[in-house]
């Protein structure tokens, strides 16, 4: 447990490779975040079809393993702008009945088109209940009533596609609400972790302006809270071409590895738009992300699937329990497995669930992959602090992962 | 499921056959409700009691771990549905449904034969049983009560239904008598195909629409086959409040003392009360899960409708007195936030469950301690102010209930929880149930 003050992050253990572990001391009563970890997506605090409750169970196996709790939740803040009442002054944690830290980020990372802005005092976002417009007063007015755990600064994100003309002026509404709210003299954001984001769209030249921007900002006190964190976007779409013609890097993989080196080595990194296990692994030995969102596991069970994956022996092709030749198996999702789904129920059963369109097959299949994820990132922390520890080198860990799937 | 504290019985009454055992506990003095235990092969259940409808093998997104923690005792599976998906001999071979569907207590199928008429097509009866057009693949299929029976046989129920000639209630002529005639014969040829008596409970099912002259054939009929329980069938099908309780009344004032008496398709709150006091021992219905997954919230008062935005700012639980999970953890405002969501459905549904299963511990509660008069007066005017609905006035009249709320000694409702209310219940799909949206007494009241 991190004696650090509530909003610090601090990084506990190092591989050779760069791998580290960390940890983000949290107010509420939730202990801290320990990272590498995933943030799991909710619509208002929920993760489909898993009530409190339910997470509870999820993480339940874990229990007794080094940074295991519930898992942290990713929110929307302009989604949560509209259902946290006015007259409830104990935080959105508290709202939602959440065990785990929260995590609010200002645009819905599962929308493509994420937040735009008209001006250098407001952006209008999508959330999963629509388009909602947030501008600095409404911004810190969110804050105060979230108290989450980390928070993103309010920020301008061109449309995929747009040209540099738009880009830069998304950077220029973006450093002057940065300054806004860095002048602000108000601590709704006490506590809290402070996420800048790296910007830019597509025009490699004003990605590194925002690089520069977020080195500025790095360790600033915004509204009370400290710039600790930085969110780095999926630059991997970003086209070659467009890229090198303004002078920037020679192609997505190149902004990622450039902006990961100028980055502080201290901040904590957000990664977004890497979700699949062997893109995790990837990115957490080479020391680029701390921070993932954990949409893989639900994508899955969306479409009928049950993980099967773990540190020690790679990703299996997953089952789909659609498949009728599961009708009559006896069988648990996977063998072994200690989650609530694979103790208690069959292939069958979650089959014949899922046929005729019952939510507790989707639950169950949810409960299991959540858990597999959690397990997932527990099973990485633990190896790298195990490599501190004079144990196997995660490299070869992470070799190892990627042979096996 | 043990209860630890009860007064002792006023009235000892007991039926063993097989599977099921049934002691009436406690008798009201004044009405003709009774608390009973009835244990079945999975359970030892409280009567009267709600039972929540599982139609595919789980409840509408519960876990068998929240059913248990709900207090649910037995759950409802549909035989038409579970008959075609999975199937009846695929349920066999994952070891019935119990295995199937991690659910150990309680449970109870129909016949299929509602479902049938209510939602295939084409359907038509001969003595031979229902021919109807599948609705999945518009193949012909003959269900017969033999059929009805290896079904329910291969899924395990502790308690099944008998094959019955369901006709609309709103028929009258010959087709009814006809109906009932059939239903006698029917019965017979269940209890002869019926493989598992040891371990599975059929029930007979008294038809005989709105005449009182074809139920009382038809209740000299069944009791004579001596059925370990017996259902109330052909109500809750759009006949008038009025016509419905004088069945209900019939039909308990003739059924024996000690078995059970289930009336189906009946889930309103107002309706366990009154129907309790007339001596029904067993309820199912669908609504308390249907009407969550439109967001409405069952109260004492009524229903809360959580998507109107009057609710966006309300910090209160849905019922500070209910004590079910999702009223400790969570706010209205909150509820309204989600109520679109699949979790919305799932929340509001336990809550649902719970309101269900209370309300019936506080009837047996209310029953053990002799007080059920007090209890009634008082939720009726909870419920309706001074507005009960006539019929619901002349059914409580009928069993010796004059409700005068001017002179009532004010009871608190809810009761203390009983002592053997583990916690509330569970939710649950089912069968098509009718509703007369003109019923004032059915009417959801949208606060
Ligand atoms: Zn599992
Ligand atoms: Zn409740």
């Amino acid at each position: 447990m991190s004696t650090e003050k509530a909003g610090a992050f601090s990084i506990t253990a190092r591989s050779a490779c760069g791998a580290r572990c960390g940890i983000v001391a949290v107010c509420g009563g939730s202990g801290a975040l320990a990272t590498p970890s995933c943030v799991v997506p909710t619509f208002r605090g929920v993760v489909p079809f898993l009530p409190p409750d339910v997470v509870g169970q999820v993480v339940a196996p874990l229990a007794g393993r080094a940074g295991t709790g519930p898992p942290a939740a990713l929110l929307v803040q302009g989604d949560a702008i509209k259902v946290v009442p006015a007259g409830f002054d104990q935080g959105f944690a508290a709202f939602a009945a959440l065990d785990g830290p929260v995590m609010a980020v200002v645009a819905d990372p599962a929308r493509y088109n994420m937040s735009g802005s008209r001006s250098k005092s407001s952006v209008t976002v999508e959330t999963p209940a629509g388009r909602t417009s947030l501008d600095i007063a409404g911004y810190k007015a969110l804050l105060a009533g979230l108290k989450a755990d980390i928070v993103e600064l309010l920020v301008d994100v061109p449309q995929p596609g747009a040209g540099t003309r738009r880009c830069a002026k998304a950077l220029d509404n973006t450093t002057a609400m940065w300054e806004a709210l860095a002048a602000a003299d108000d601590r709704s954001a006490q506590g809290a972790l402070v996420l800048a984001r790296v910007t830019g769209g597509d025009a490699g030249s004003v990605v590194q302006q925002s690089v520069a921007l977020v080195r500025k900002m790095a360790g600033a006190e915004v509204l009370g809270g400290v710039v600790g964190g930085v969110v780095v976007p999926d630059l991997r779409s970003v086209a070659a071409d467009s890229v090198t013609a303004e002078g920037g890097y020679a192609s997505g993989e190149a902004a990622l590895a450039a902006v990961a080196a100028e980055l502080p080595d201290s901040l904590l990194r957000v990664y977004e738009g890497v979700e699949q296990p062997h893109e995790i692994v990837a990115a957490v030995r080479d020391g680029k992300g701390d921070v993932f969102y954990g949409t893989y596991p639900t994508a899955a069970a969306d479409l009928g699937y049950a993980l099967e994956l773990s540190l020690a022996h790679g990703q299996k092709q997953h089952v789909n329990l659609r498949d009728v030749s599961f009708a009559e198996s006896q069988a648990p999702l996977v063998a072994g497995c200690p989650c609530y789904a694979c103790e208690k129920h069959t292939r069958g059963y979650i089959h014949h669930l899922l046929v005729v369109h019952e939510m507790v097959g989707t639950e169950l299949l949810m409960i299991h992959n959540h858990y597999v994820f959690q397990a997932f990132f527990a099973d990485i922390r633990e190896a790298i602090a195990a490599e501190a520890a004079g144990g196997a080198p995660f490299a070869d860990i992470a070799a190892a992962f990627m042979a096996a799937s | 499921m043990e209860s630890n504290t009860h007064s002792a019985p006023l009235c000892v009454t007991v039926i063993t056959t097989m599977a099921l055992t049934f002691v009436v506990e406690a008798e009201c003095s004044v009405t003709k409700a009774r608390s009973s235990r009835l244990t079945l092969p999975h359970t030892t259940a409280c009567t009267p009691m709600f039972m929540p409808v599982g139609t595919q093998g789980s409840l509408k997104g519960l876990t068998p771990p929240q059913m248990v923690q709900l207090g649910c005792q037995v759950v409802l599976g549909n035989t038409y549905h579970l008959g075609h998906r999975p199937g009846a001999e695929t349920v066999a071979a994952m070891g019935g449904l119990h295995a199937f569907s991690g659910w150990h207590g309680g449970m109870l199928t129909d016949s299929g034969g509602f479902q049938m008429v209510s939602l295939a097509k084409l359907s038509s009866v001969s003595e031979e049983g229902v021919t109807f057009a599948s609705p999945h693949d518009g193949t012909t299929v003959l269900l017969s009560p033999e059929l009805s029976i290896a079904m329910q046989n291969n899924i395990g129920a502790d308690i099944i239904m008998a094959l019955d000639d369901v006709v609309s209630s709103l028929i009258s002529g010959p087709r009814v008598e006809d109906a009932m005639h059939r239903s006698i014969r029917w019965l017979d040829r269940c209890i002869a195909a019926h493989a598992r008596p040891a371990e599975q409970n059929l029930f007979g099912i008294i038809q005989g629409g709105l005449d009182p002259r074809l139920r009382l054939y038809c209740l000299d009929a069944m009791i004579a086959r001596d059925t370990p329980g017996f259902a109330i069938g052909g109500l809750s099908g759009g006949e008038s409040k009025d016509e419905f309780w004088k069945m209900v009344h019939l039909c308990t004032q003739h059924l024996p003392a000690d078995k059970p008496r289930y009336l189906m398709g009946v889930g309103y709150a107002q309706d366990l009360v009154v129907c309790s006091a007339l001596g029904v021992d067993m309820f199912d219905c669908v609504f308390p899960t249907r009407t969550a997954r439109f967001g409405k919230a069952l109260v004492r008062e009524g229903e809360l409708a959580l998507k109107h935005k009057r609710f966006a700012t309300d910090l209160s639980p849905i019922d500070a007195d209910c004590g079910c999970y999702v009223c400790k953890t969570f706010t209205r405002a909150y509820l309204h936030a989600v109520v679109k969501s699949h979790t919305g459905a799932q929340l509001i549904s336990y809550h649902n469950i719970a309101f269900q299963l209370r309300l019936m511990a506080d009837i047996r509660a209310a029953i053990e301690a002799d007080a059920l008069p007090g209890f009634v007066t008082a939720y009726m005017q909870t419920r309706f102010g001074p507005n009960v609905p006539q019929w619901i006035v002349d059914a409580l009249f009928a069993v010796g209930i004059e409700l005068d709320f001017a002179t009532a000694t004010p009871v608190a409702w809810p009761l203390p929880v009983a002592a053997d209310f583990a916690a509330v219940v569970a939710s649950e799909p089912g069968p098509p149930v009718a509703v007369d949206p003109a019923d004032d007494g059915l009417a959801a009241m949208d606060l």
